[in-house]
């Protein structure tokens, strides 16, 4: 059986402080540090783009894990900013960088911030039926590419990382094994407009809107989602959300009725990294033993929403 | 029910979710922004107007009613 068993990031150096910005804005240092929640920024570097992010994660995760890149038979980058113009899609470039075997997978999907649950659910999925043994999935999705840095709406949010997360087959009790036991992945496509990039290349959100998609919505699909698998809140460890912004999640704690500790919000240093904001959660969490059962539920464009199960394999 | 009903239950919904902010008897008249709730509260209120009463305010509307009063008048009116 496939496991996720580790996880690598890269967030870059350069970083913007939000708190500067204030007065731009005409917002408090009390509504970026309580209701934003995102104090500073990451932003890659000038010259660097999709693939670099997403090369980067990589190498983090093999000088953590020492893992020997030539044995990776499958690579999912997921990912709405590609490198370039999207045309070859990222992967293939990243697969050409790190010179992966021929014989290696390599594709993008396409989504936000339902993309790691939603591609968590898929390579798991993906490598099983096929065989595979070792498998990448690398989120990297640098919104500095259409963020305008006069938006409001947007420009006080969102910061660049990427991650890689390492799934293999083998029989390895050395290292943690997580698996997703089930998932909900749902869209409610008519109401894409509501977070979208336009003819410009510049990103639009109506912030309200999709306020209100994730505060009802959300709590809605991780009941059904409870439900399907029998079982309850008091069940799951933590509850691992996707960081929109602190008052996104912490509404969403006060609505599921958890107390904040088990719905953490720590993007305050990176910022809503967009399909990234979930595995920079986990990445500190997969080798705590006290933890043996997490809820994930990514949600935003598209509209999209993504919610599951992981749990932890005895050893 | 009746605006003042409305109007205390309102009140109520509002101490929620923004305790910070302190919302008194001089303040019924006064816009909500200016009382110190800032967009995402609002965003918030007006959901729970939505679910509480099944009265949904769009934007315009909201900048229309702006105070607690006139948002306890409009759900009294929209559910009578």
């Amino acid at each position: 059986m496939v496991s996720l068993r580790a996880i690598g990031s890269f967030i870059p150096e350069r970083l913007i402080d939000n708190l500067g910005l204030k007065d731009r804005f005409g917002v408090s240092e009390d509504f970026i540090r309580d209701k934003i929640g995102v104090v500073t920024r990451p932003v890659m570097a000038p010259g660097w783009d999709t693939a670099d992010l997403a090369t980067a994660s990589i190498k983090a995760l093999v000088e953590k894990e020492g893992l020997d890149l030539a044995t990776v038979d499958c690579l999912v980058v997921c990912t709405q900013n590609p490198e370039g113009r999207g045309l070859p899609h990222t992967s293939a470039i990243v697969h050409g960088r790190l010179g992966l075997d021929e014989g290696c997978a390599a594709f993008d999907i396409s989504l936000g911030c339902s993309g790691y649950v939603y591609g968590a659910a898929l390579i798991q999925s993906f490598m099983e039926a096929n065989g595979l043994e070792r498998g990448l999935f690398v989120t990297a999705d640098p919104y500095s590419k259409v963020v305008s840095p006069d938006d409001k709406n947007t420009a006080l949010l969102f910061g660049d990382a990427a991650t890689a997360s390492l799934f293999d087959a083998a029989d390895d009790a050395s290292r943690p094994a997580w698996r997703v036991t089930r998932a909900r992945l749902g869209t409610i496509g008519r109401e894409w407009a509501a977070l979208a990039v336009d003819a410009e290349g510049v990103l639009h959100m109506n912030g309200r809107e999709i306020f209100n998609f994730a505060a009802v919505k959300v709590p809605v699909e991780i009941e059904h989602l409870l439900r399907e698998a029998d079982l309850t809140l008091g069940a799951i460890d933590l509850v691992l959300l996707h960081q929109a912004s602190k008052y996104m999640v912490d509404t969403l704690q006060k609505r599921l009725k958890l107390p904040p500790h088990k719905v953490p919000f720590e993007a305050g240093a990176v910022g809503n990294t967009v399909s990234s904001t979930i595995p920079l959660l986990l990445e500190r969490r997969l080798a705590d033993p006290k933890l043996s059962r997490l809820l994930l539920s990514g949600f935003g464009v598209g509209l999209s929403i993504a919610s599951c199960i992981l749990e932890r394999k005895a050893a | 029910m009746t605006p003042q009903e409305i109007l205390s239950e309102l009140r109520s919904v509002l101490d929620d979710l923004a305790p910070g902010v302190k919302l008194d008897e001089a303040h019924l008249d006064t816009r909500l922004s200016e009382v110190g709730y800032d967009s995402l509260d609002l965003a918030n209120f007006l959901l729970a107007i939505d679910e509480k009463y099944g009265v949904k305010i769009s934007d315009d509307e909201a900048v229309e009613l702006g105070t607690l009063r006139g948002y306890s008048r409009h759900i009294a009116e929209k559910t009578a």
